[in-house]
């Protein structure tokens, strides 16, 4: 068994409007190079000026993981040669990034594990090239060029595949409730490189890491790994060493593979771009970014669990997204007060019918064709014994589907449950009636026939009739 | 601060140049040079120097407000590219490590 070591670094794409450096269009999608200006470009005599937006949410990110936010940071140039970056360098920043430290909290199983971040600098992310479109030449698209990203570093304290995609997901949340990134992987706007290295046991010298590059999602993040860990396992226990190296995942082979060899390390010659000035994060700038700041996800799912009294499964579910937790908390303050589980029942409805009605239609929660409150008086006609379960479920369905409210549709559908003791009784003897051999087999110990009678009497009642009431009715009639 | 032959060539090696071996010696002479001028600047006494001759660190920085002011117009910078087609720039193909 070997000790593993997993750190992350994540690219996360800001939800700017205009790029880190230039006044061009950041939008997804564009028809190539038209939303690639001068400054993107890299054409002579032209100046970066960077995005306050763009600052603004890196301070933002670095206040809600409790990092240091440096008063002043500064720009470096990366310098390398590929010809999606047309400067011939990136501009990044280095020795001086704008958040330093700050944490994470990952869900392990039933316990909550920190890890602490190394960083988090901000970057312009590169253009894209296409090597298949047209023969022996490489096309670019410059569009995403400048693109501000914001590099998330973390320590390397993951121990596992399992760990490190429950980070990213955490991570992934947050950005998305801090309203900075849109969080689409498939568009590129959170991207993952991952180190990992294996020893012998947690007390040994950290072991020779090698880094796998450009992993756009969790199951890939997943697979990815447990390969890797596997390879390297593998050279160690047949007496090799592991390379440090550059590392691609290929998906359709499920391994990994080295990029071409490096002759000699990376030689970046950061050093600080004389056509930028440091970047000050004065109070103003911060105070910007504090008012930013939602409640948090973690915060907001003790929350919920505190006032709502949730377990703390079904507050991690409707927390997962701020709108899916603005939608349920919309709800639960609706019913809240009323009925002494309504808030639970409301929980079990949203993670419930809701979001399978959604999925089946393949729409999220913001553009849910039922409103809120729509949904709470459903809840209400449960919690107060109107509707019996299947006969909610028939209701919801028709909510879905149509514009009545619920207590027209309970009346149009006839679903109201009978709560009435004689409307009941009469029900209870007419099954009895009906089934003598059961009656007498009750009577002689078998217990188990309770739940036939109430089911027998809940079908003659076209799913109406109040099966708990039943029960109580059965056991009183049948004296036991 | 002097250069080596080796400081000289690998330089050149990162920034992609080929150099020959008089070149080497006549670029390492001329940067050593440039390193001497800037040397200079460490026994200057700056105390007593403008702000404005140290450099730009107390300005405030100018940060731009987050809109769309600018479009591309591949059509108009692609006449200065090597080669384009449909709007993409062209290159030799680089093949993806």
């Amino acid at each position: 068994m070997w000790d593993t070591v997993i750190g992350l670094e994540v690219h996360v794409q800001l939800l700017t409007e205009s790029k880190l450096f230039s006044s061009t269009s950041t939008r997804f999608g564009a028809p190539p190079n038209t939303q690639a200006g001068l400054v993107d470009l890299g054409f002579p005599g032209t100046l970066p000026v960077p995005n306050r937006a763009a600052v603004r949410m890196a301070v933002a990110f670095g206040l809600a993981v409790g990092g240091r936010i440096a008063e002043r940071s500064r720009f470096a140039r990366k310098s390398y040669f590929y010809p999606d970056l047309p400067k011939g360098y990136q501009i990044s920043q280095y020795d001086e990034p704008i958040v330093v430290g700050g944490s994470i909290a990952i869900g392990v199983g039933e316990r909550v594990k920190t890890i602490p971040l190394v960083r988090a600098h901000l970057e312009e992310d590169a253009g894209k090239s296409l090597h298949d479109l047209y023969p022996g030449r490489t096309a670019l698209d410059l569009n995403r060029a400048g693109i501000p990203l914001l590099e998330i570093v973390s320590s390397p304290s993951l121990a596992s595949p399992e760990e490190a995609v429950a980070y990213l997901k955490e991570l992934h949340t947050l950005v998305c409730y801090l309203g900075i990134c849109d969080g689409n992987m498939q568009e590129g706007s959170l991207r993952c490189d991952a180190n990992v290295s294996l020893r012998p046991s947690p007390e040994a010298p950290l072991g020779t890491r090698t880094e796998i590059k450009n992993l756009n999602s969790f199951r890939f993040l997943e697979q990815a790994l447990t390969y890797e860990i596997r390879r390297q396992a593998e050279v160690l226990e047949a007496g090799g060493t592991v390379a440090q190296e550059t590392r691609l995942y290929d998906p359709d082979r499920r391994e990994t593979r080295p990029m071409r060899s490096k002759e000699e390390a990376e030689d970046y010659r950061y050093f600080p771009d004389p056509d930028l000035l440091p970047l000050v994060v004065d109070e103003t700038l911060r105070a910007e970014a504090q008012t930013m700041l939602p409640e948090l996800p973690r915060a907001r799912a003790e929350r919920f669990v505190r006032v709502y009294g949730l377990e703390p499964y079904a507050a991690g579910v409707l927390t997962s997204s701020r709108p899916l937790a603005d939608y349920y908390e919309a709800v639960a303050s609706a019913v809240s007060g009323k009925g002494k589980d309504s808030a639970r029942t409301a929980a079990h409805w949203v993670m419930g019918d809701l979001l399978g009605a959604l999925n089946r239609q393949g729409i999220g929660i913001e553009a849910c064709p039922l409103a809120p409150a729509r949904l709470a008086a459903l809840v209400l006609r449960v919690e107060d014994g109107t509707l019996s379960g299947p006969k909610a479920k028939e209701v919801f369905e028709a909510l879905w589907a149509g514009a009545e409210d619920v207590d027209t549709l309970i009346e149009r559908l006839g679903a109201r449950q009978i709560n009435d003791r004689e409307a009941l009784l009469e029900l209870v003897d007419r099954i009895l009636e009906a089934h003598p051999r059961q009656r007498q087999d009750y009577l002689a110990g078998k217990d188990k026939l309770l739940g036939f009678f109430v089911g027998q009497a809940v079908k003659a009642s076209g799913g109406r009739a109040n099966p708990q009431e039943l029960g109580a009715l059965f056991r009183e009639r049948l004296g036991r | 601060m002097s250069l080596s032959d080796e400081d000289v060539r690998r330089m050149a090696r990162l920034a992609r140049l080929a150099l020959d071996d008089g070149e080497v010696t006549r670029f390492g002479d001329e940067l050593g040079r440039i390193l001497a001028f800037v040397d200079a600047l460490r026994v200057a006494v700056l105390e007593e120097a403008p702000a404005a001759l140290c450099g730009p660190w107390a300005r405030t920085p100018f940060l731009r407000d987050d809109r769309v002011e600018e479009a591309g117009h591949p059509e108009l910078y692609q006449t200065q590219a090597p080669e384009s087609r449909d709007g993409y720039y062209l290159v030799p193909r680089v093949i993806e490590p």
